[in-house]
Formats: structure tokens, sequence, C-alpha cells
């Protein structure tokens, strides 16, 4: 994939991030990604990813889409090299997931997901306290780490949440475009707004 | 909280994130204020504008945007830079200021123009992965000019336009800026009053709070003399601005 003029100014400022680049951009425009989360959850990252340029992200929510889908059409109308599909059920595999767990019902989705798509690189996050990311570049044995994210039962929501969400955005961005050479499977364990960083090996 | 207004001076990657939280989180007055268009190059971050924006004044895509989104919020808008000759009144009538500004020059003014109308305000800055906010409340903590002193020279300061910018970094600053305006609206306790949050994205996303002290001599009036220190009470009673 070459970026054409109009791609090259429009991700300008991205593509000039050290370690991102002109090929960084061409792996987000290349990428087929899912988001799940309850709607409140996931319309921002969902912006910010289609913003991006991720060339395809399938979308999923808990239980009815129908709200949901007056959003997809406006996100959709920000970058027309992005495309979203709602409750996307195909198998075929995929570069990342993005689960953002705010509720029990989007616990429930997320399972699905760990257990039942062809997945290369995952970041899971959960909006309850304690805040949590779990980073899992492709590569990984993804399962137990993914599992160490997915205590069971949501409780309160973290006054942070909207603040995760959009961190564990970031965090799929750099996957994505490759941000690191060989990014290391991560925990970020939030205390409030503050981090530590746990990396595995 | 219908009747008390936040100002948000700079639609950009900061401003754009800062008013959508501000609307779903149910502020009700919201003034905007940028001289800029929208340019295709804001449009990876800025995820509120779309590729028919470009040329229209930031203010007036915003608005069209509230407009279609949250028609229930009140949305003054001024397509002007905040400058000295205008800073004044229009920061006096607000009761929070939000500084999503990208120039060193703009925080200074809206720190000193806050800290003469003694109004609350969350600095916030992001540049390449890296972003700083923090919460200034006058004459009680720490302002800008207790940790920078003076505006640092245009090249000793990189700007998204040199050294890039990732949008959800500038987004989740903008989060953390708008909840601070809630928090102030609330009359909740604010997260970084005398702290500066600073978010590495660089690596796996490292976020710190620290405590940042009012510095003696500044003129914002933070700094309180311990009372058996005389030399630093004279210093607190010196004229600052």
């Amino acid at each position: 994939m070459t970026l054409t003029d109009a791609q090259i100014e429009r991700y300008s400022r991205q593509i000039i991030v050290p370690r991102v680049g002109g090929r960084g951009q061409e792996r987000l425009l290349a990428a087929r990604m899912l988001l799940a989360g309850d709607a409140r959850d996931i319309e921002a990252p969902l912006a910010y990813l289609v913003g991006a340029g991720v060339g395809a992200i399938g979308v999923r929510l808990p239980g009815d889409q129908d709200g949901f889908t007056e959003k997809i059409a406006a996100a959709c109308e920000l970058n027309a090299d992005a495309s979203v599909t709602v409750a996307d059920e195909s198998k075929d595999r995929v570069d990342l997931a993005l689960l953002i767990v705010g509720s029990d019902a989007a616990l429930k989705v997320a399972d699905e997901f760990v257990s039942d798509r062809d997945v290369r690189a995952w970041v899971v996050a959960r909006l309850d306290t304690p805040g949590i990311i779990a980073v899992i570049p492709a590569g990984s044995p993804s399962p137990p780490a993914v599992d160490a994210s997915m205590r069971p039962g949501v409780g309160n929501r973290s006054e942070a949440a909207d603040f995760i969400a959009m961190l564990a955005t970031a965090e799929a961005f750099k996957l994505i475009a490759g941000y690191a050479e060989n990014p290391s499977r991560a925990t970020i364990e939030f205390d409030g707004y503050q981090t530590r960083v746990r990396l595995h090996p | 909280m219908a009747t008390q207004r936040i100002l948000i001076v700079g639609l950009g990657g900061l401003g754009v994130p800062a008013l959508w939280a501000l609307a779903r989180a149910g502020a009700q007055r919201l003034t905007l204020i940028d001289p800029d268009p929208v340019e295709l190059s804001n449009l990876a971050r800025q995820v509120i504008y779309r590729s028919r924006d470009t040329g229209t004044p930031k203010v007036e895509a915003a608005a069209r945007w509230f407009a279609e989104r949250f028609p229930e919020v009140n949305v003054e808008r001024h397509p002007i830079a905040l400058e000295a000759s205008n800073a004044a009144p229009l920061v006096a009538v607000h009761d929070f200021v939000i500084d999503a500004t990208d120039s060193p020059a703009a925080k200074f003014l809206i720190n000193d123009t806050c800290i003469a109308a003694r109004t609350p305000f969350v600095y916030g800055g992001v540049v390449g992965m890296t972003g700083q906010a923090m919460t200034v409340i006058p004459g009680e903590t720490a302002c800008i000019r207790c940790v920078f002193e003076t505006p640092p020279d245009d090249n000793e300061t990189q700007s998204c336009r040199e050294a890039g910018i990732v949008g959800p970094v500038a987004g989740a600053i903008g989060e953390l800026q708008a909840a601070e305006a809630m928090r102030a609206l609330r009359a909740q306790t604010l997260l970084l009053s005398g702290k500066i949050l600073t978010y590495d994205a660089s690596d796996p996303a490292r976020v710190r709070i620290a405590a940042v002290s009012p510095r003696p001599g500044c003129g914002c009036g933070a700094w309180k003399p311990q009372s058996s220190d005389a030399r630093g009470r004279r210093e607190s009673q010196s004229p600052g601005k």
C-alpha cells in the first residue's frame, strides 16, 4: 500500500511521530481489528481509531445494536479510509482486538471473543476499580494474560474509566502501527489515574 | 450547574475531546474560542470534524456538531484568538477555563488572566507521545509561572507540527481536563489542584501525578510563608503582578 498525497497530509501529525512513520500509517490503513464494549465506552475510542485511519473495524456491543447505528454512521463520516461494520460475526483472522470491559454484559462479549476468534494481538481494558489494561502483542501466549484481565464480575466503575479507555486505544494504535519493534506483553494497573506497569517475559 | 459556564480555549487535539466529554457529562453552557479553520491535517485526531468541514472556522464546525449531537447544550462561539485585549472580559464571565492551546504564549496569557480574575483553570499540553495536565486554583495552588516562570522562546519548544501527535494521547488529556472542569462545577475535590499529571505513552502507558509547590516570589499569591519565616513573609508581601 502506498500513501497518497492526501493521506500523507491527513495523517501527517502522526506520521512524523518517531517510530510511527509512513510504514506505521500503512499498517494502520491495512489493519483489520475488532472493538467490543458498551456503547458509551467505545464511542470515543471508535472515533479515534477511525480518525487514525484503521482500515477495517468490526464493532460488537452487548445486546441490542440498534441504538448505536447512528453513531457508527457518524464515525464512518469521519474518514473514508476506514470502514466500520456492526456486529462483526466473521471468523476471519484479525490483527488486533480491543476489548473495553465496563459492565458484566461487556465482559461476556469479551469472553466470547477470547474463546471464539482468531486474533493476533489483544488490548483488554477493565474500567472498574482497580482499572487494568492488558497489552498482548502478536506472538504472545495470549490466553493466560487475557484471563488475568478477565477477572469475574465487573465492580464499581473507576473514576478514571474514560481516561483508561483512551489509554487502551493508544496502546491499540501502537500495536497496530508497529510502534515498538518488539513490543512487550504488559499489564498496566491503575491506582486512580496513576499506573504501575508490569512487563511479562 | 445549569448556569455555570466553561470557557474552552483552543479547539484542536485537546479542546475537541474536552468538549465532547463535557457534553457527555452534562455541561450546559460552553464557550468556544479558536481563530483557526479546520485543516485536513487536523482530522486524524480532532474527531468531531469531517472532511467537508475543512476551511470552516473550528468554532463553527464544532457548534454545528453540537447542534446535531447535543442540541440542549448552549454554545457561545468566538472565531478569534485569545489575546491580551480580549482575555480579561471573556475569562471574567466564566466559572472555569480549559487551556487547550498549543502555544506557550497563550498558556501564560490564560494563566495570568485567570490568576487576576481568580478563575480556576486546567492546563493541558501534548506533544509526540506525552501529555501533561495541571489544575490551578488561583491564590491557593501553584500556577504555570510557579512551574515554568517565563514562557520559553519559540525555538525552545516543539509543537505538534514539528514533533507530531497521536490522537488518543491528546484524547486522554482532553478527557482529563473535562473531568476536572466537571468536578469544579460540582464543587468536588479537584484531582490535579497543586499536582501535575504526566502521561508517557511511548512505553506501556505510564501515568504519574506529582505535587507542585507554589514558588516563592511568584506573583500568583499561592505561596504562603511559614509564620516563623520572616524573610519569606516579606517576599510574599512584595508586589507581584
